[in-house]
Formats: structure tokens, C-alpha cells, sequence
């Protein structure tokens, strides 16, 4: 196939090797809103300002695990992959980590429904209402006030 | 590392940076209770492909840069941006499956409210 733009073999791995964590992250976002199933512990965040855990794992996994296989097998084609992952995998941590952030900080900064204070609801005393008497004149299949 | 491998990190980080910058703001309104929905550039054209910032960062950053390059002959930029042109493909060709996969669900079939924000914009 002729590609407009040359790209030589080790940047067609570079790319792959992207994909391949593009893939594992997305594919773990859409596991986490579909599958009732998905693990809580993969759900949690470390800490508020951090993605869920999954969303680190996703982008993190596959250039370390690539690298693994590079160390065991020497092999370069290995290498190049590790690197392509390394490239997507690590701004895509900091991209949602910084947007995590963002989010917990705008909650924050969010202002605050407004709520009835004891102020308000003081106005209102309660009191033992007074009886006072009432003559009625009985009339023909009615009752009429006269107080 | 290499100058080379220097270079393609540099452009990966920087195009995932001002990528940081587009979500990181509209999640800031949307959570802030002001959301900038349908305002450049976080419109939406189809709700199967990741929104126009998207593609302004991820495609046409790394298309200036290396136009920049070819233009500068500087050889520095042109592998920055490759390094940000293997972010950005792998993020936009990534997302466009996620939202044909939720769009080709119905909404009642998702269960997490983690789902929010930028990554979101229907």
C-alpha cells in the first residue's frame, strides 16, 4: 500500500505499539461502563486527583510489559513496541490526571446549594394556640358565626 | 535515549499536554457547575468520533509541527512531530472505537457514573 506520508518500519512499530495501549485503555474504559462484572478494586482511585486505578493499569501495563519482553528476548522489534506504547501510555496518565484534578478542583469550586439556615427557620415560633368561643345560632340545617 | 527517542517523547508529552489543557478546562466547568457544552472547540460533529479539540490537537498539531520542520528544515521538530503524531493517531483511532462500542449500547446498560466530563461529550 502507498501511504501519502513515508513511514519507515520502525516508526510502523512505534505506531503499533501505540495502538496496542490506545486499545488497552479505551477498551478498559468501555469494560468499567459496560460490564456489571468489572473489578471494584479497578474502580477506586488512590486518591481523589488520580484516575481510577483500571485507567493507570491500562496505560502503564502494556509499554512495562513490552519492555519485559524486550530484557528477555533482545529483541528490537520488542523494543520499538515498548517505545510506541511508552509514547501513548504515560501522556495519556498525565493527560487524565490533570483532568481528574481539574474535575475534583471545579467540585470545589462549585457554589453551594443554598440550604434553610436555623436563622429562617426561627422566624416561626410555635405557640399553644388560644381557644376562644365561638357562639353559634343554630338556623335551618346550617350553622352561621356570630363572633 | 537518543536525541531521537529524546525528540518523539518531547512531541508525545506536548501533545498530550495541551490535550491535558482542552479536557482538563471543560471537566473544570463542567464539575464547577458552568459547562462550555457546544462552544468551540468542544463541539461534537457525530457522536461516533471524539469531539473537534480532539482533532485539533491530536491531527493538526502534529501536522503543523511537521510542516514547521519540513519548512525550517529543522530536524528536531519533524521527529516532535512524529512523537505527537503517534500519540494523537493512537488517541483518536482508540476513542472512535469507545464511542462506536457506546454508542452501539444502549444507555441503560452502562453502570458507571465515572463516566463523565470531556470523554463524554455527546
Amino acid at each position: 500500500m502507498n501511504l501519502p506520508i513515508k513511514i519507515n518500519p520502525v516508526e510502523k512499530k512505534l505506531l503499533l505499539g501505540g495502538l496496542v495501549t490506545s486499545l488497552a485503555y479505551w477498551g478498559n474504559r468501555a469494560m468499567r461502563e459496560y460490564y456489571p462484572q468489572y473489578p471494584a478494586e479497578l474502580k477506586g482511585q488512590l486518591e481523589p486527583h488520580l484516575p481510577p486505578n483500571g485507567d493507570i493499569i491500562s496505560c502503564v501495563a502494556p509499554p512495562l510489559g513490552l519492555y519485559a519482553v524486550k530484557k528477555f528476548t533482545k529483541s528490537e522489534k520488542a523494543a520499538d513496541l515498548a517505545f510506541g506504547a511508552t509514547l501513548y501510555g504515560f501522556p495519556q496518565v498525565l493527560r487524565k490526571t490533570i483532568a481528574t484534578a481539574a474535575w475534583v478542583e471545579g467540585e470545589k469550586a462549585k457554589p453551594a446549594a443554598r440550604i434553610a439556615t436555623p436563622m429562617a427557620q426561627a422566624r416561626y415560633t410555635t405557640s399553644v394556640p388560644q381557644t376562644t368561643r365561638v357562639a353559634v345560632t343554630p338556623t335551618v340545617g346550617k350553622y352561621r358565626l356570630t363572633a | 535515549m537518543d536525541t531521537v527517542e529524546k525528540n518523539l517523547l518531547i512531541g508525545a508529552f506536548g501533545t498530550g499536554l495541551v490535550a491535558s489543557g482542552l479536557e482538563g478546562y471543560y471537566d473544570y466547568t463542567v464539575a464547577s457547575g458552568t459547562p462550555l457544552r457546544d462552544q468551540f472547540p468542544y463541539m461534537i460533529i457525530h457522536p461516533m468520533i471524539p469531539p473537534v479539540g480532539d482533532w485539533i490537537v491530536c491531527a493538526l498539531l502534529p501536522a503543523g509541527l511537521w510542516l514547521m520542520g519540513k519548512y525550517t528544515k529543522k530536524a528536531s521538530l519533524v521527529q516532535m512531530a512524529k512523537g505527537g503524531a503517534i500519540y494523537g493517531a493512537s488517541e483518536l483511532i482508540g476513542q472512535t472505537v469507545y464511542r462506536v462500542v457506546r454508542e452501539s449500547q444502549p444507555a441503560a446498560a452502562r453502570y458507571s457514573p465515572m463516566a463523565r466530563g470531556y470523554s463524554v461529550i455527546r
